[in-house]
């Protein structure tokens, strides 16, 4: 049996002294599209965090393809295929659009086949190669989301983390940009997508965990998770 | 009037060099968030440097600038090793000003050792072509102050394409924007702040070899040249090295205008007036931006 | 033991001194109480504000200069005092109301550019000794010196104790840890790092008026030296920075440590504790007192026999 491509064991982790996460387990197989889906505050973005090496777990193991990952730093995680688009995009907002797709492809490995790789993703993103020139901070929200998941594929991950992709943008904008998602999908990427709720990924991811807490609190399918969503946000009264 | 048109071409050629000094200090703050009030006792090892090159072995002191600023390139990585990079993890305002601190004492400790192991004495490079002047008009231009500013504008020039056209120079000025995403573009971000710190170490001993040829050095130069560089950053903000540039000929204009006008001790305290005029009038501040 | 029974007892001490204790001894307790004042001076605005100021020496300075001046030409010594401190406290207006108005380092370049340009002014319009006349010279006497050392050390140590447990105190505290929240639940950051400027300048600047008063003769640079604002910011980090007790702490041992090693050369001085200084700042960030607390700590942990 293949190890799984991304495997959290009873993660917990903590900002200074105040804990967030007290025991993550996410199991995501290679090639799958996981929907990590729960409420402003649950962890999300901080389970994400750690997978990236931007912040130690207090407990608990992060396995990639079958090598543990928890202590490694932010670089060394890109340089074994992870990559992660932040919550806000954080592009480099007074750097051109080619300036920051060349940084997604910083590590050793993926600046060997770089020009190749930019050609894949301005195949992906023609509007990126329009604009290649234009400093990023200038472009309109769903190209910056664009800007920056093309960011994130020039590093060539096997792994993409995308944290709230959706965040701030038209609906007509958000199926764009899961279109792309799929087509990276179908590409072999295994992908993890955190939303706020189900209803962006409803179509795109058929499986996923719902945090709350800093737990996960129900994984299953999609239907599954809109289910107990729903008893949920009654129960809190939301 | 010619008096004054012959003030303002010298202060502008000093002013060169005041850019070339507060570069370096710009680029540590805006890449690593940390102000190293040291910068100008760096600028003084490397005038010790070119000095001790050229009165022991006759090296020419701008050849001498191959060494030295390799040399305080090493300075440099020792000193973030040691002390510096100790830093780094902590938040941004404790870092801020811990790094103004230790950088205080590192100051006076280079100082003190430089009389130790130098003397106090004024020191200057006296090359053979030391007193020689250009004549354009009634202008009388010293020959080193003019290849001063050309060595400050070439290296100027040659960091501004190593910024804007190297995967290094990118690494850096994403790192100075955004440390996390950063991190997150596989740039090693610690390994980024050494080497721009080491950079910066580097350009202050370029700027010190120039010094020593154009002007005289002394262990106590250091924390006039790290003010001068700290009023120029505060001046120009930390957009653009064109910009630093410019401002260091700002200050070197209206310090020899303020000292042939109202007499030299004004000299030092022009810049003072500068930096508080700047505070006044652009009170959201120059420091925070990126590189 | 209780910190204030500690105090009194260390103050009921000092004060027997001159009693028990011959001139040198007198001497040597002189320059811990100045020192004392001039560290928590520095500790006021540095260690409860947060503010860094690199220009203390140039508030110690100006109250050195302006006291020993008006008190050389006949003013008594305690208005004189009073009037170097005021003129300290309006350099520190100077500096302050237009850099501490934004955040990041202005201050600390502020304050380090003015001490180094008075500095510079005062080593070229005033070149000589400043010696007392002889008159002066015939009826000195230590003993009330160490006395006005004393009542400083004793004032600079209220006020900060004072200021510790007050609303201003905590606001400054406040303004330390996180100045834009200190500023969204209604702290005036300006406001209050002004008054905590002012507060410390001033009694810098008495503490400098004691040394004009003390000394028989200086340069009148010397008083101007970053030096003075090295030992401050050291006393402060050395016995325990953002405390009401570190300070004198720390001037303590740092004048037993200077005295102890003898170090007469100034540049030897400041290669020492210049290395004391990064070890403390890079491992004890809390200081000695902190060393105390910690120790108290484990021992209360310690399980008891039975
Ligand atoms: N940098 C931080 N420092 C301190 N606490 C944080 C930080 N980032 C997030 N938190 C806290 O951690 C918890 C989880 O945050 P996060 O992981 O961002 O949740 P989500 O992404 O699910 O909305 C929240 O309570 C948040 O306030
Ligand atoms: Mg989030």
């Amino acid at each position: 049996m293949t190890a799984p491509a991304l495997e959290l064991r009873g993660v917990q982790a903590a900002y200074g002294d105040a804990q967030v996460l007290w025991g993550v387990d996410w199991q995501v197989n290679p090639g799958e599209v996981v929907a990590v889906v729960g409420p402003n505050g649950a962890g999300k973005s901080t389970a994400l965090r750690v997978v990236a090496g931007l912040l130690r777990p207090l407990r608990g193991e992060v396995w990639f393809h079958g090598e543990r990952i928890d202590g490694l730093s932010p670089d060394q995680v890109v340089e074994r295929g992870v990559a992660l688009v932040p919550e806000g995009r954080r592009l480099f907002a007074h750097m051109t659009v080619l300036e920051n797709l060349l940084l997604g492809g910083y590590t050793a490995r993926a600046r060997s086949v770089r020009r190749q790789t930019l050609r894949e993703v301005f195949e992906l993103f023609p509007v990126l190669a329009e604009r290649s020139g234009q400093t990023a901070g200038t472009l309109s929200g769903g190209q910056q989301q664009m800007l920056a998941i093309a960011r994130g594929l020039m590093s060539r991950p096997r792994l993409l983390l995308l944290d709230e992709p959706s965040l701030g943008l038209a609906p007509v904008v958000v199926q764009q940009v899961y279109e792309v998602v799929r087509r990276i999908a179908l590409q072999g990427v295994t992908v993890v997508v955190v939303e706020q709720n189900v209803f962006p990924v409803l179509h795109h991811a058929p499986r996923g965990y719902l945090m709350a807490g800093g737990r996960v609190v129900a994984q299953g399918s999609a239907e599954t998770l809109v289910r107990t969503e729903v008893v949920q946000r009654s129960y809190v009264g939301g | 009037m010619e008096v004054w048109l012959q003030n303002v071409t010298f202060g502008a050629l000093v002013g060169g060099l005041y850019g070339l000094a507060a570069v370096g200090l710009a680029l540590v703050f805006g890449v690593l968030r940390m102000l190293n009030v040291a910068h100008g006792e760096l600028i003084m090892l490397g005038g010790y440097a070119t000095f001790w090159l050229f009165t022991l072995w006759g090296t020419d002191p701008y050849v001498s600038l191959l060494v030295a600023a390799p040399a305080l390139f090493a300075v440099g990585v020792g000193l973030y090793e040691g002390l510096f990079g100790r830093l780094v993890r902590l938040h941004e305002e404790s870092k801020v000003q811990l790094s103004i601190l230790i950088g205080f004492g590192l100051a006076l400790v280079l100082h003190a050792l430089a009389i130790l192991l130098w003397t106090a004495d004024d020191r200057a490079v006296t090359a053979e072509y030391a007193g020689r002047v250009l004549r354009a008009g009634p202008l009388v231009v010293p020959l080193t102050r003019l290849a001063g500013l050309g060595v400050a504008f070439a290296v100027l020039g040659a960091l501004q394409l190593f910024l804007q056209r190297t995967d290094a120079g990118r690494a850096i000025r994403a790192t100075a924007e955004d440390w996390e995403a950063a991190f997150l573009m596989g740039i090693p971000v610690r390994r980024v702040y050494r080497t721009a710190f080491a950079l910066g170490s580097a350009l202050a001993g370029v700027a010190g070899s120039l010094v020593a040829v154009s002007d005289a050095i002394s262990p106590a130069i250091g924390l006039s040249w790290t003010l001068k560089a700290l009023i120029v950053v505060v001046l120009a903000g930390l957009g653009s090295i064109f910009g630093t540039f410019v401002a260091g000929v700002l200050l070197g204009v209206a310090e020899s205008a303020a000292a042939f006008a109202l007499g030299g001790a004004f000299r030092e305290v022009v810049g003072l007036v500068l930096f508080v005029a700047v505070l006044a009038v652009r009170p959201q501040g120059l420091f925070g931006r990126g590189l | 033991m209780n910190p204030s029974v500690a105090a009194a007892a260390a103050v009921a001490l000092a004060a027997a001194l001159p009693w028990v204790a011959g001139d040198a001894a007198v001497n040597w307790g002189l320059l811990v109480l100045l020192q004392v004042t001039v560290a928590q001076s520095w500790n006021l605005l540095g260690g409860y504000g947060g503010q860094v100021n690199l220009g203390h020496a140039a508030f110690f300075g100006i109250g050195a200069l302006v006291t020993r001046g008006l008190w050389v030409q006949g003013t008594p010594v305690v208005g004189a005092l009073v009037a170097g401190s005021a003129a300290a406290a309006v350099a520190g207006l100077v500096v302050g109301l237009p850099s501490l108005r934004l955040r990041g380092p202005y201050f600390a370049i502020g304050t380090l550019a003015m001490a180094e340009i008075l500095r510079i002014v005062v080593g070229t319009t005033l070149p000589e000794v400043s010696a007392l006349p002889s008159d002066l010279i015939t009826g000195y006497r230590l003993v009330p010196r160490y006395y006005l050392a004393l009542a400083l050390a004793v004032l600079s140590t209220a006020v900060v104790w004072r200021v510790s447990c007050s609303r201003f105190g905590m606001g400054l505290v406040a303004i330390r840890e996180d100045e834009w929240v200190a500023e969204t639940v209604g702290v005036d950051t300006y406001r209050h790092k002004l008054a905590a400027l002012l507060l410390s300048a001033a009694l810098a600047g008495a503490a400098g008026g004691a040394f004009g008063y003390y000394h028989l003769s200086f340069y009148p640079q010397f008083v101007f030296s970053p030096v003075w604002t090295f030992d401050a910011v050291l006393m402060v980090f050395l016995g325990g920075i953002g405390t009401v007790w570190g300070p004198p702490v720390g001037a303590t041992f740092f004048v037993l440590l200077r005295e102890a090693l003898a170090l007469r050369l100034t540049e030897l001085h400041v290669l020492v504790f210049g290395a004391v200084f990064v070890v403390v700042v890079l491992t004890l960030p809390g200081g000695l007192v902190d060393v105390a607390r910690v120790l108290r700590a484990m021992r209360v942990r310690r399980p008891q026999p039975a």
